[in-house]
């Protein structure tokens, strides 16, 4: 018998390391802070307490405190509205990991620097036109943003990785993305493909839409866009390719389990990463105003049973993580 | 009858027994087959059908999204192929378009719309299963705070399958079930018939056994095998038949010597039945003797004219008569002796004056031949005893009488002892001792057999009726004792005798023994019932002489009317009277009241049956005619319980006391003269009671040899003339003048 499953040694388990760590920063922050200087507070404001979330947090806490030990952090829950009020009264800077989080805290218009992270370029779009009047307006007030959505651009060059003999790369835009329609073609054609583009609107038959295109394509790739298309049409994306045997290149883990070949997406180590170099460079600009970031790491995975069912050979993962980081 | 009669067989019993249970058992299992498999096929169809509608409405969700009806119509043939499904029906609810593929006849206003119960319903022969279609959206985002996206109706789908199928596999389920049930009865059938083959079997066999067994056959043995308990009855009955057989040999070896007893019996039965012919041959020859003497020497009477001679025929005749009447005597005691033993009186007497009177008896027949008598009894013999005298007196008086007999010179000692006193009994042993021829030391045992003597030449020489030491013999087992014998021949005899008699309580009045007679019955007042008037006329002299007052009634009627007035002390009755005879008569008295008097019965018939029928009717003894004067007195005195005897040796006697000569003379011939008459005058009405009152006077008067012609007479009168039977009469007429005459003298 494991005794570390006892009480109260199950604690010392590896699962609870996180914690530990969080703990031991809590208490040894403060003495080492006035050993030399007043500590920055950060105060992190989470949607829900899944482990992605709080994997954003600590991780991004784990790596402020390996590069320096003067930072003070709050942790938070979405709804804690005293805390959140409080964190926005002594924090220096305030981080919140999903776009409920953001919502909560910008709808108090704070006055400290925001970073909003893990949230799709849509909902923020969304939360800064309700309470903002737009993204730029919300930038200025000092809110920045870490955009969850992978370049397409990378999708595509993994497509090319993965199948190099790809000549049809199909699209699916939304609303939101339709105005990217020209730079997703560029990216295809830099490629040395042929891109084949639909444009899915809510009162359209995403099957319709998206079966002539699928059917044509040699890999398809879903562009992410405000949820109600992404919800209307994943499904179908899904059972045409496996009927067409088109392969799927998509944006999330998600959609890699639901049946496409491979996905590029931020995982929460990403954000994680990039919530850190940004709380460590102040996090916005010198004026003060907060600035949009696109996810500057990303994730490579892949569905193995689809690559077989589709006979394409995979290779290491590290080769397409380095080809798409160069 | 035959098939009840199959029926009843133990074999039959067994198989319903066995079948009924089994075949009941097959039915409810075939039953409960069907109905489970009835369910099971509805099951099987039911579920058939809500896996097809499901799969349907899952995978229509693409086609009916798009509005892909040919795709529809292919997913409905790839289910159609199940053989159940007969048709389905999508309904799409965005453009409202039905796609119908196979063979469905069902429209949307006959569908239930129960879509949460999905229970499938039945119409025109056939299960409608229905379901709806719906689009399950899906979040494709790592990070969604939404939550999952709600699901969409895209339409419904109605699947029907034919019931066709299921009841053709119904039929199939039902007929296998009763393939089963048949087989089930079978194989019961079979085992109960081995089951009861293997009980009834046995029995059979056992059966037949018995039935052998019953015929005889106790060889046969029943086998041993079958169940347990047949082979416990199987050895049981062999058992029982060898108990039987056993039994059987025991029975036969059982029968073979009772045979051989019955043989010996009959031997000895032969044997006493060739003595007793040889005895009656005896009698008759013993009887005729004396019976000769008389004849002939009465007939010499009427004519001898010398006195002296005529004194001497007397005697011949009177000794003749004294031995025809102690044979007689002696034939009515062994008679009595052999029936039924003796009645003993329980009298005080002095054993001295007894042996004393007994040997003066015999005292003369000894001084005749020369012989010393001596008496010698012993100190230790109580002087007043109980018991019967008389009888002692018959066994004393016949050894006495037998030693004097067979000793022609020497001595005859007769010596009394008392063997032994307890408890106021008194063992006697009397013991005659004589000098005497002797007796052979073999024909001893012999001499106790009824007419046995030691040899027929005795009874030449000797005269008697071989029945005394028999009777002596049966009179001392009475007593409690026996006789027993020892002799040497030429030497002499030594014969004695025990008896046992009690010591007496209270001694006598010497005076009252030897009362003077006209005393003797003073103050008692007798009844006398006879219907003879010289009976009657001789019964009232006697007993007046003897004191008593007498009263006389004619009949049994009248005697018991007497008896109802008068208060008599003692009743003399005689057995066959007019009217009423004495017998009922007696009867009649003992009714009326319970302090009737003592009845004495009077009865000239020797047969034991007439002595019991008085007996029984209420008598205390019967007396048989010719009446003993000192028998009767004594009697009477019995039932008085008078202590007071008439001694033997009592001089005078009835005849003597009572009657003359010539009234009885004159009373016989009045009755000869009345037969005589009645005779010539053709009319036998009165002969009967002529004769009944003869045969009275006969018996009365002791005249056996007269009652002898008198019963030959009634005997044969009826089949002779007139002039044969007044010979006859004249021929009683002479016996009875021959009798006066000896009489007279």
């Amino acid at each position: 018998m494991n005794i570390f499953y006892k009480w109260p040694f199950r604690f010392i388990s590896t699962r609870y390391l996180g914690a530990w760590v969080l703990l031991c920063i809590i208490f040894t922050n403060p003495l080492l802070a006035a050993s030399s200087e007043t500590p920055r507070k950060i105060a992190f404001v989470i949607s829900k307490a899944s482990p992605a979330y709080q994997q954003v947090v600590t991780g991004a806490e784990e790596k402020l405190l390996g590069q320096s030990s003067v930072y003070s952090f709050d942790d938070m829950l979405q709804g804690a509205d005293r805390k959140i009020d409080q964190a926005i009264e002594t924090a220096d800077i305030i981080v919140t990991v999903g776009a409920g989080a953001t919502e909560a805290v910008v709808s108090k218009n704070p006055s400290q620097p925001v970073i909003a992270a893990l949230i799709t370029d849509s909902a923020f779009s969304a939360i800064a036109q309700q309470y903002y009047g737009s993204s730029e307006q919300a930038l200025a007030s000092g809110v920045s943003v870490i955009c969850l959505d992978q370049p397409v651009k990378r999708s595509i060059e993994l497509s090319k990785l993965l199948i190099p003999s790809v000549e049809n790369v199909g699209l699916m835009l939304g609303p939101a993305s339709l105005s990217k329609l020209e730079e997703f073609g560029s990216h295809v054609s830099n490629a040395g493909m042929t891109p084949i583009l639909v444009d899915v609107n809510a009162e359209d038959n995403p099957i319709k839409a998206l079966e002539p295109i699928i059917k044509r394509s040699d890999v398809f790739i879903p562009v992410p866009d405000s949820r109600l298309i992404n919800v209307a049409t994943a499904k179908w994306i899904l059972q045409l390719s496996y009927r067409y045997k088109v392969p799927v290149v998509a944006y999330s883990q998600a959609y890699l389990n639901a049946g496409a070949l491979a996905a590029v997406y931020t995982s929460p180590e990403n954000v994680a990463q990039q919530v850190s170099e940004l709380v460590a460079k102040q996090a916005g600009s010198e004026d003060g105003s907060g600035l949009a970031h696109m996810p500057a790491y990303f994730s490579v995975e892949f569905n193995t049973n689809v690559a077989e069912h589709l006979d394409i050979r995979l290779k290491d993962q590290q080769f397409y993580l380095d080809r798409l980081k160069d | 009858m035959r098939f009840q009669n199959k029926l009843n067989s133990i074999h039959a019993r067994l198989l319903i027994t066995g079948l009924i249970p089994l075949a009941m058992l097959s039915l409810v299992l075939g039953w409960y087959m069907i109905s489970t498999q009835s369910k099971e096929l509805l099951a099987n169809m039911h579920d058939t059908g809500r896996v097809a509608t499901n799969q349907m409405a899952s995978s229509a969700e693409f086609a009916l999204y798009s509005g892909n009806q040919e795709m529809l119509r292919t997913l409905g043939d790839s289910i159609l192929d199940i053989p159940s499904v007969s048709g389905m029906l999508f309904y799409n609810s965005a453009d409202g378009q039905t796609v119908r593929i196979g063979s469905i006849d069902i429209s949307a206003e006959q569908m239930p719309w129960d879509f949460d119960s999905g229970k499938p319903f039945f119409i025109d022969d056939h299960w409608y299963f229905y379901s709806q279609i719906t689009l399950q959206h899906r979040s494709m985002e790592d990070y969604d705070e939404v939550g999952e996206p709600v699901s969409e109706q895209l339409g419904w789908v109605v699947v029907s399958l034919t019931n066709k199928i299921l009841l053709h596999k119904q039929r199939r389920a039902i007929f296998g079930a009763l393939i089963v049930i048949t087989l089930g009865l079978l194989v019961a059938a079979w085992i109960s018939m081995r089951i009861g083959r293997s009980i009834s079997r046995p029995l059979e066999g056992l059966t037949q056994v018995v039935e052998v067994m019953e015929a005889g056959g106790l060889e046969s043995l029943a086998s041993e095998e079958g169940p347990l308990e047949l082979r416990k009855l199987s050895f049981g009955i062999n058992q029982l038949a060898t108990s039987v057989k056993q039994g059987n040999v025991r029975m036969q070896s059982e029968i073979a010597r009772a045979t051989a007893q019955l043989q010996i019996t009959l031997i000895d039965l032969e044997d006493a039945m060739e003595a007793q012919d040889q005895f009656l041959a005896r009698m008759s020859h013993e009887l005729r003797t004396p019976l000769t003497a008389v004849i002939g020497f009465s007939k010499l009477m009427s004519t001898e004219l010398d006195d002296r001679k005529r004194d001497e025929h007397l005697r011949v005749i009177e000794r003749s008569s004294t031995m025809l009447l102690t044979m007689i005597d002696d034939i009515l005691e062994f008679s009595k002796a052999h029936l039924g033993g003796f009645t003993l009186e329980e009298i005080n007497f002095d054993i001295n004056q007894w042996l004393r009177d007994t040997m003066a008896i015999h005292q003369q027949r000894a001084d005749e031949k020369g012989l010393e008598f001596s008496l010698d009894l012993g100190d230790d013999v109580p002087s007043q005893l109980c018991g019967d005298p008389v009888r002692l007196t018959q066994i004393l008086a016949n050894l006495i009488n037998n030693a004097i007999k067979f000793t022609d010179e020497g001595f005859v000692a007769v010596k009394l002892r008392c063997q032994s006193i307890e408890d106021d009994i008194v063992t006697l042993e009397c013991c005659v001792n004589d000098s005497g021829k002797g007796i052979a030391a073999e024909k001893i045992p012999s001499l106790f057999d009824p007419f046995s003597q030691e040899d027929t030449s005795i009874n030449r020489r000797f005269g008697g009726t071989g029945l005394g030491l028999a009777i002596c013999q049966r009179l001392a087992q009475a007593m409690g004792g026996d006789v027993s014998i020892e002799s040497t021949v030429g030497k002499g005899s030594s014969i004695s005798f025990s008896c046992q008699l009690s010591v007496a309580k209270a001694e006598a009045p010497a005076a009252d023994a030897v009362a003077p007679p006209e005393q003797l019955l003073k103050g008692l007042i007798v009844l006398v019932a006879e219907d003879n008037p010289f009976n009657q006329k001789l019964i009232v002299k006697l007993l007046e002489g003897y004191g008593a007052t007498c009263m006389v009634a004619n009949n049994g009627l009248e005697a018991v009317e007497l008896a109802n007035e008068v208060h008599a002390d003692i009743i003399f009755m005689d057995l066959h009277m007019p009217v009423v005879d004495g017998v009922a008569a007696c009867e009649s008295i003992m009714q009326q009241s319970g302090d009737s008097p003592p009845i004495i019965g009077l009865t000239a018939d020797i047969t034991q049956a007439e002595h019991q029928r008085m007996l029984s009717a209420g008598a205390i003894s019967v007396q048989a005619k010719p009446l003993d004067e000192v028998k009767l007195v004594n009697a009477m005195l019995s039932c008085l319980s008078d202590q007071r005897m008439v001694s033997e040796s009592f001089e005078g006697g009835l005849l003597a006391s009572v009657i003359p000569v010539d009234e009885l003379k004159t009373a016989l011939f009045e009755n000869l003269d009345k037969l005589e008459n009645q005779l010539s005058a053709g009319g036998k009405s009165s002969l009967r009671q002529i004769i009944h009152d003869l045969m009275g006077l006969c018996g009365l008067y002791g005249m056996s040899q007269l009652r002898e012609l008198v019963l030959e007479f009634r005997a044969t009168y009826g089949t002779l003339d007139v002039a044969e039977n007044l010979s006859k009469v004249e021929e009683i007429r002479r016996h009875i003048e021959d009798f006066l005459v000896s009489k007279s003298q």
